[in-house]
């Protein structure tokens, strides 16, 4: 049979692995359900709310999340609500009516702002997606 | 030697190299109990054409927005004026797109769709 769960020495490193079924635990190239050699997206909080416009036409808005002390990694799409297209990656592209182009965004340990300077695409409203990771987002920056 | 795995009442922990899981914060655990973690729903290397996108179905019974990696294997950088994947409500299923730049070549576009479907609204 398989083995499926290791805690221990393996390969001569200490290691704790689940592996899929029909997967070993001792091949660190099997398919993993965890193991202490990887990283996971673990997420913190979901965002899926109006983008609203402001007075001089353009957008902006902020949403917060649980404070987790570091500034998390973020997903941030802005799309036109009533298509709900999410693209990966980012939205900014002048040429689709359905997207806003140039918007931006900042993050915090608790907090998303984003904008756009500019009246957006032809159609409206749109809203934010986003996913909040619990990692941090300075193990990411190359 | 620093302790990095605990079983107890109410689950199993695992510390990052270096952090002691006992005392541990949340962001230098690997795992632990209750944790909302994407995992894979679909992955795969595909080769399109320029001009077209493919169509890729996934599970996702609790229609949660995904996350998905795009890489193409000429070093072309994804961005909507070259190649990229697309989702829309109730997300299960994604767009890989080759069809988003005039004159696009033919890619070999690997993709990994992310899930988390244990996350709870806290």
């Amino acid at each position: 049979m398989t083995n499926r769960i290791i805690s221990g020495m393996s390969d001569g490193v200490q290691t704790f692995r689940i592996s899929l079924p029909g997967n070993d635990a001792n091949v660190i190239g099997s398919k993993m359900v965890f193991a202490t050699e990887g990283e996971y997206l673990k997420v913190h909080a979901v965002i899926d709310e109006p983008y609203i416009r402001n007075s001089r036409g353009s957008y902006y808005g902020t949403w917060g999340y649980p404070d987790l002390g570091y500034i998390p990694l973020v997903y941030v799409s802005i799309v036109q609500a009533s298509l709900g297209r999410v693209f990966f990656p980012g939205d900014q592209y002048p040429a689709s009516s359905g997207m806003i182009s140039g918007w931006g965004y900042i993050a915090n340990s608790n907090r998303i702002w984003a904008w756009n300077d500019e009246p957006g695409g032809a159609g409206d409203p749109f809203r934010i997606r986003a996913i909040v990771f619990k990692n941090k987002a300075v193990d990411y920056i190359s | 030697m620093t302790d990095r795995i605990l079983f107890n009442k109410d689950g199993l922990k695992v510390s990052k190299p270096g952090f002691d899981v006992n005392t541990a914060s949340e962001e230098n655990l690997l795992m632990y109990p209750g944790m909302s973690v994407m995992t894979v729903a679909a992955e795969g290397t595909v080769t399109i054409p320029g001009g077209q996108r493919i169509t890729v179905n996934f599970s996702n019974p609790n229609s949660r927005m995904p996350y998905i990696h795009v890489s193409d294997g000429g070093g072309g950088v994804a961005h909507r004026t070259t190649f990229c994947a697309e989702t829309q409500p109730p997300y299960n299923f994604a767009y890989i797109r080759n069809d988003v730049q005039g004159g696009a070549p033919t890619r070999t576009i690997t993709y990994c769709i992310m899930v988390d479907n244990s996350y709870i609204p806290g």
